[in-house]
């Protein structure tokens, strides 16, 4: 159980890190709305994917593509976390 | 009250969504063009809003699902478009539909939306069996890889050769100088220029004593595209009255310069190839379509560049065909891989590695990016 925690925290911390490298921020709130605080446009989201693939060693495919998966931090870390357990 | 992720999805889809673009929307999108794409604001709006109209709604094939796409915000305010056109083509005889793409645009705030990929998106799951985009920016190519297509590289081999190589060489310097020195630097750039065309330099710009240039017309463009047509798998399916009226349109845009359409024949009469530009003098001369018989290249590129040069370009622009890299035409000039991309999607691995390779037959004009 311990275990489980502290891999879904590294999973978080790391989509954390990819956010604030591509982002140039020191710190995100987990909880804030990438698309429409403006963060993200398409392009952005095309270096996001690259980098959490890049990071997490997965490949996201066209078919699985759905943009409301990078809406918000915590959606993006539900996602990896789904491609990491298939 | 803490917002949920499914309330955050309904809003931002009652925000922005996507249909199908309408005759009504006509006026937006040319207003939108017109802030969007440069080349639009040199045209009227009445002609952008006509030419848009043919080429979407009165000349373009109507199916089921396939359609120019619009985003809408909430007020149904139009924020984004993607031009979508059916295009028939033939696999190896087997009538396959493709649809092209291209225009996308979309305001500031659609964009924070991602609209231009859900625009793509939206496309790339039409009924079409492939997609293809001609002219494409980087951006654009990186886009479509994400949502599973491929930049056709042998397809995206750009030339330009420089005609009057004085005025080629000083060109993208003069908007940088004050208008009285650049005035000046035209003018000897010209006279430089004429002293190498009576001096006949550079020699590559003749015509061959043996080959006959004059105007061909579309029964005689045909007739061409069926000889050449048997080297391909995939080829247009398109017939004398679909081409009649492409030249009719791409002939009447006043932007690039007076459209020709030459044809090549040797000594026997025997068609060997046509090229179809607008010719610009003092300016650019675009290629539209320029295509032999295969080992006629160096004809084809020597007619070509004789007849741009004689209109007075300064210089010749165009996208090789696979079968013309290795020619003149990537070997005596700048040769630009990947300048802009023509791109596709298909799921179907026949039609992908025609379009990957020399197997399909894709020149500019199918691109219809001139039109607006």
């Amino acid at each position: 159980m311990a275990n489980a925690t502290s891999k879904q925290d590294s999973v978080e911390t790391r989509v954390h890190m990819v956010l604030c490298d591509l982002l140039l921020m020191d710190a995100l709130d987990p909880d804030v709305d990438l698309f429409e605080e403006g963060y993200l446009d398409s392009m952005a989201l095309v270096n996001l994917m690259m980098a959490l693939e890049q990071e997490f060693g997965i490949v996201i495919a066209p078919e699985d593509l759905d943009m409301e998966d990078y809406r918000n931090p915590e959606r993006i870390k539900a996602m990896i976390s789904r491609m990491q357990a298939v | 009250m803490k917002i949920t992720d499914t309330e955050k999805d309904n809003a931002v889809k009652r925000k922005f969504s996507i249909r199908a673009f309408t005759p009504d929307d006509i006026e937006a999108v040319v207003d939108m063009s017109r802030i969007h794409f440069p080349q639009c604001s040199l045209v009227s709006p009445g002609y952008l809003y006509e030419t848009i109209d043919e080429l979407y709604f009165k000349e373009t094939l109507k199916i089921e699902g396939i359609n120019s796409l619009v985003s809408v915000d909430e007020n149904e305010v139009i924020n984004g478009f993607l031009g979508v056109t059916p295009k028939p083509y033939l696999y190896q005889g087997e009538k396959v539909l493709g649809a092209l793409c291209n225009h996308l645009m979309a305001s500031d705030e659609a964009r924070a939306a991602l609209v231009p990929m859900r625009l793509l998106q939206e496309f790339l799951s039409g009924p079409q069996v492939f997609s293809f985009a001609d002219g494409s920016v980087e951006s654009t190519r990186l886009l479509w890889k994400r949502l599973g297509g491929e930049p056709s590289y042998s397809n995206s081999v750009y030339y330009k050769v420089p005609l009057r190589p004085m005025s080629f060489g000083t060109r993208p310097f003069q908007s940088h100088l004050p208008s009285s020195l650049r005035s000046s630097i035209k003018k000897i750039s010209y006279g430089a220029d004429f002293l190498f065309g009576v001096a006949r330099l550079p020699l590559s710009y003749r015509i061959r004593p043996d080959l006959t240039l004059k105007p061909i017309e579309t029964d005689g463009i045909l007739t061409g595209l069926a000889r050449v047509w048997k080297y391909f798998k995939l080829i247009p399916d398109i017939s004398k009255k679909e081409l009649s009226k492409l030249f009719e349109l791409l002939d009447k845009d006043p932007r690039n310069g007076n459209l020709h359409k030459i044809g090549i024949w040797n000594k026997r009469e025997v068609l060997i190839g046509w090229f179809i530009y607008y010719s610009s003098k003092g300016g650019v001369c675009e290629v539209m379509q320029a295509v032999s018989l295969p080992g006629k290249e160096a004809e084809l590129f020597e007619s070509i560049t004789w007849h741009a040069f004689s209109e007075g370009g300064t210089e010749l622009s165009g996208r090789a065909l696979p079968s013309q890299i290795g020619t003149p035409f990537t070997t005596k000039s700048f040769s630009m891989p990947g300048r802009m991309w023509t791109l596709f999607h298909s799921k179907n691995d026949e039609i992908c590695r025609a379009l990957q390779s020399d197997g399909a037959f894709l020149t500019r004009i199918e691109g219809d990016l001139w039109l607006i």
